[in-house]
């Protein structure tokens, strides 16, 4: 195994990347024309290449440029209007952009040229200049639509990073917060930052996550979902280690409590680890509203795992196995509804639970005005028919519905499929063996938490390791004044996050 | 490679082994009331009330019906069996409600009847067990009382029975120990059935494991209750407290027991046991026409006159209950806690009937009602 896998390194390295980054050195020539015209070559004479000639200090200036990266204002605000008023001079000084870089190499010019900036080329000359006058096509900062709250902030992110971490810096101002760039996949050449408070986030893990980041060695990057993939603890597992959150208030939450974010240019979906599985469970709402509520909710989101999780698996045992548990009054009713159902109780949920999927599969690709009619087919007709055909009975109905609904409380997208998914070896488990098949699978699964870390640090904390100080924030959200110290799961560098917030109260007593 | 395996044999083994002893809830037949009869030559005959919806529509509901099954054999578990191949799907006991006794069956041994409903870990213990006069099948015979199916009937009847102080709150689980227990007996509530009634007649006195065939009155069984500490939710008395009054209404009282203490005093001294039960009643007048409840002295009068009839009635009821020697109220449990040497010397078995129990019962009248 060793030798096979030693062999494979090797290929690797001697093979020759199809889109390797030109690093040699394409010395610029005196000659302007030969350098539009290896310009021009090495772009493979693309049309949207657009050329305008300017006069300089009496000399010929070539203005190049991707007519559809440029932002056409910019271009003549920044570069043309000011050349042409100018006539002579130094030209760096002349160009009004904040950012012109000066280079003699042709092939960082053209990478300029990728990245939506013009490029100044002279007559006689073999420096070339680069500027910046990249078009800002920016969708509004809208509310995210997976991850809306109530109250709070309805920031979200959008698919800028620039945009995205400007949110972040500004709701976190601190000179702490640290940003570090990395450029991934060798043909797209994705930018990704990593953010994390200097101060705060534990070095180890820091260092953990830069060594992963660096490891990826692929073509291309196309969503936040691709690094997730390539540098979580366990890929194997059915549990999400990385939040995905497309959240300012979230994120910035997060990083002051120790974790760092990852962040893609292209993406408004932003990276948060280590994370554990309350967090999952947490929502910006619970710390918007007074701690009564957000306790309340809390406990229905925690009472909605299990539904979601449980509920189809014990109901199919309860009437497969022990439905002596079932109330009197209860039980000729669902006995009665389960009569002429000619199948066992785990192809009837089963059924069921394909028939939720589909219909929701099916409303997330349509546009809004025909997802209703499917809403309306899927729900009322088919669900009425389908009691009616004696195909399913009504108390299932009622189950996965429940579960359905129940799956969907849950603030993150990637943990409410898991739970669903979760629910289907919960319910062979108790088609096969009853309750026993049921906490047979759910000790797997409780095991498996225990054991699943996300960057070193535990999963499943507070709970294993036990820490009563983190119980605070998971089935409850008590007062915000009493979590007086972060969670213990990201290891933060420093733990008090509060003090005495509260000694007003206590001063006016001493003063009375 | 061994990993594969490994997944395999787990999966198969979950698979494999599945299913074997399901039982579905739909092939079950669910039987609500049993009735237990002593048959000729001792065996037992069974009779089962399997409840069924008779469906109207597809989605469920519909009307409640009947299904009576019956069988005779030598033990329970047989006529079980034999009900179970004369219905279709599973015959299946666990959400049995009510087990009605013959009285002849009662008179033989409660235990060896209840035996089968020990062993099983299904079975329903919560259930309710009443003593019929005659035969416990007619009652379930009838199959309908006015809408309400019979066997759900009988359980409400008992239920509402509990609550008016009228039958002790005994269910499969409590009286198992009871049974076993040389301090302490129990009573049953006992039905009756009339033409084409059944109604609560009181409670059956049990010594051990027996029916003995004494019986308490509705009235005295609420007494005996009261007794007992073992106040339900409601207790009332009618009693005739004056004479010659017109029209004869006027003669009577209706109370109802707002609450109860009792003291239980066991005194011991080498074989001679002297018990006495202190009861005191606080009242409200529900009914009474001849009125001037304002004056103190008609309450008073009326405290003295109901003390004495109840401490009458109550002496009945111990002599009864040593009769029948049905120590119910548990008064050998009390001497095997505090007097174990009095105990020990004592034939319980022939020494309940002899000792003394003297009930004094000191009524309070609290309240009149809304109506000065």
């Amino acid at each position: 195994m060793r030798k096979l896998l030693k062999r494979k390194s090797k290929k690797t390295t001697k093979s020759r990347p199809y889109f390797s980054h030109p690093e040699n050195h394409e010395p610029v020539s005196t000659n302007m024309e030969e350098n539009k015209r290896f310009v021009e070559e090495q772009l493979f004479h693309t049309s949207d290449l657009f050329h305008k000639e300017l006069t300089f200090n009496g000399k010929k200036i070539l203005l190049l440029y991707l007519r559809t990266l440029v932002d056409q204002e910019k271009l003549q605000n920044f570069v043309i209007r000011p050349i042409n008023r100018t006539k002579a001079g130094e030209l760096s000084e002349t160009i009004n952009s904040s950012e012109v870089i000066n280079t003699s190499d042709l092939n960082e010019a053209i990478v300029g040229l990728m990245k939506g900036h013009c490029i100044l080329i002279s007559e006689n000359s073999e420096t070339i200049y680069i500027v910046s006058v990249i078009a800002n096509k920016y969708r509004n900062i809208d509310q995210p639509v997976s991850e809306q709250i109530i109250r709070g902030s309805h920031e979200g992110f959008i698919e800028s990073m620039l945009v995205n971490l400007y949110l972040i810096r500004k709701r976190v101002e601190n000179r702490n917060l640290t940003i570090k760039y990395f450029t991934l996949g060798k043909a797209t050449q994705t930018k990704v930052a990593l953010v994390y408070v200097n101060n705060l986030a534990n070095p180890e893990i820091i260092k953990e996550v830069e060594k992963r980041l660096n490891a990826i060695d692929t073509d291309s990057i196309q969503s936040p979902g691709f690094i997730e993939e390539y540098i979580e603890d366990s890929p194997y597992s059915p549990f999400p280690q990385l939040l995905n959150t497309e959240r300012p208030d979230r994120t910035g939450g997060h990083l002051l409590e120790g974790r760092f974010a990852i962040v893609m240019e292209g993406s408004p979906t932003v990276l948060i680890a280590p994370i554990t599985l309350f967090a999952f469970y947490q929502s910006p709402d619970d710390y918007n509203s007074r701690w009564y509520i957000g306790s309340f909710f809390r406990t229905v989101r925690l009472a909605s795992f299990l539904i979601s999780m449980g509920l189809p698996a014990i109901y199919i045992s309860i009437v497969s196995f022990h439905f002596e548990v079932i109330p009197i009054d209860l039980i000729f009713q669902i006995k009665n509804s389960l009569e002429n159902v000619p199948f066992p109780p785990l192809f009837e949920a089963i059924m069921m639970v394909i028939i939720l999927e589909l219909l929701r599969e099916a409303s997330i690709r349509l546009p809004p005005s025909i997802a209703q009619t499917i809403g309306v087919v899927g729900g009322l007709v088919i669900g009425t028919a389908v009691v009616e055909a004696s195909l399913v009975s009504n108390t299932m109905i009622i189950v996965i519905a429940l579960t359905a609904i129940s799956s969907f409380v849950v603030p993150s997208n990637e943990m409410s499929t898991t739970i669903r998914l979760l629910s289907f070896p919960l319910m062979i488990g108790a088609a096969t063996l009853g309750f026993f098949g049921i906490i047979f699978f759910l000790t797997l699964i409780l095991m498996h938490l225990c054991k699943l870390k996300s960057f070193g640090t535990p999963y499943f904390a507070p709970f294993a390791p036990f820490n009563p100080e983190g119980i605070k924030d998971t089935f409850i959200r008590l007062p915000i004044w009493k979590m007086n110290k972060r969670p213990l799961d990201s290891r933060p560098q420093h733990l008090n996050r509060e003090r005495f917030s509260r000694k007003w109260k206590k001063n006016d007593k001493e003063t009375e | 490679m061994k990993k594969l395996m490994l997944i395999f044999l787990t999966i198969s083994i979950v698979l494999l082994t599945g299913c074997w002893d399901q039982k579905l809830l739909k092939d079950a037949r669910l039987v609500y009331g049993s009735a237990f009869d002593l048959a000729e030559d001792g065996r037992i005959h069974t009779t089962a009330a399997i409840r069924t919806l008779q469906r109207i529509g597809p989605s469920g509901g519909g009307k409640p019906v009947n299904e009576l099954v019956t069988a005779e054999g030598d033990t329970v578990r047989e006529t079980r069996m034999k009900m179970d191949e004369k219905v279709s799907g599973t015959f299946s006991a666990e959400k049995n409600r009510i087990f009605l006794l013959g009285e002849d069956l009662a008179k033989q041994d409660i235990y060896s009847v209840f035996d089968i409903l020990y062993r099983t870990p299904e079975s329903n213990l919560s259930a309710s067990v009443g003593i019929v006069n005659g035969k416990a099948s007619d009652i379930l015979k009838m199959s309908k009382k006015g809408e309400t199916l019979i066997s759900e009937y009988t359980y409400e009847l008992i239920e509402s029975a509990v609550q008016h102080t009228t039958v002790p709150h005994e269910n499969i689980q409590s009286i198992c120990t009871l049974m076993f227990d040389p301090g302490r007996d129990f009573v049953l509530p006992l039905l009756d059935k009339r033409d084409n009634e059944v109604a609560v007649d009181g409670v059956g006195l049990i010594h051990g494991r027996k029916y003995t065939g004494h019986k308490l009155s509705n009235e005295q069984a609420g007494l005996f209750l009261l007794l007992d500490d073992n106040y339900g939710k409601t207790a009332r008395f009618v009693k005739k407290v004056n004479k010659g009054q017109k029209p004869d209404i006027n003669n009577y009282v209706t109370v109802n027991v707002m609450n109860s203490k009792r003291k239980l005093d066991v005194q011991a001294k080498g074989r001679n046991v002297k018990v006495s039960i202190g009861l005191q009643l606080n009242l409200t007048v529900n009914e009474y026409p001849l009125d001037t409840l304002a004056k103190k002295t008609t309450i008073k009068d009326l405290d003295k006159k109901l003390s004495e009839k109840f401490t009458n009635e109550a002496k009945e009821v111990v002599s009864k209950l040593q009769e029948a020697n049905c120590d119910a109220l548990g008064i050998g449990r009390n001497l095997i806690a505090f007097h174990n040497e009095t105990w020990k010397q004592l034939d319980w078995e022939k020494d309940y009937p002899t000792i003394t129990i003297i009930p004094k019962i000191h009524v309070n009248i609290l309240g009149s009602g809304i109506i000065q």
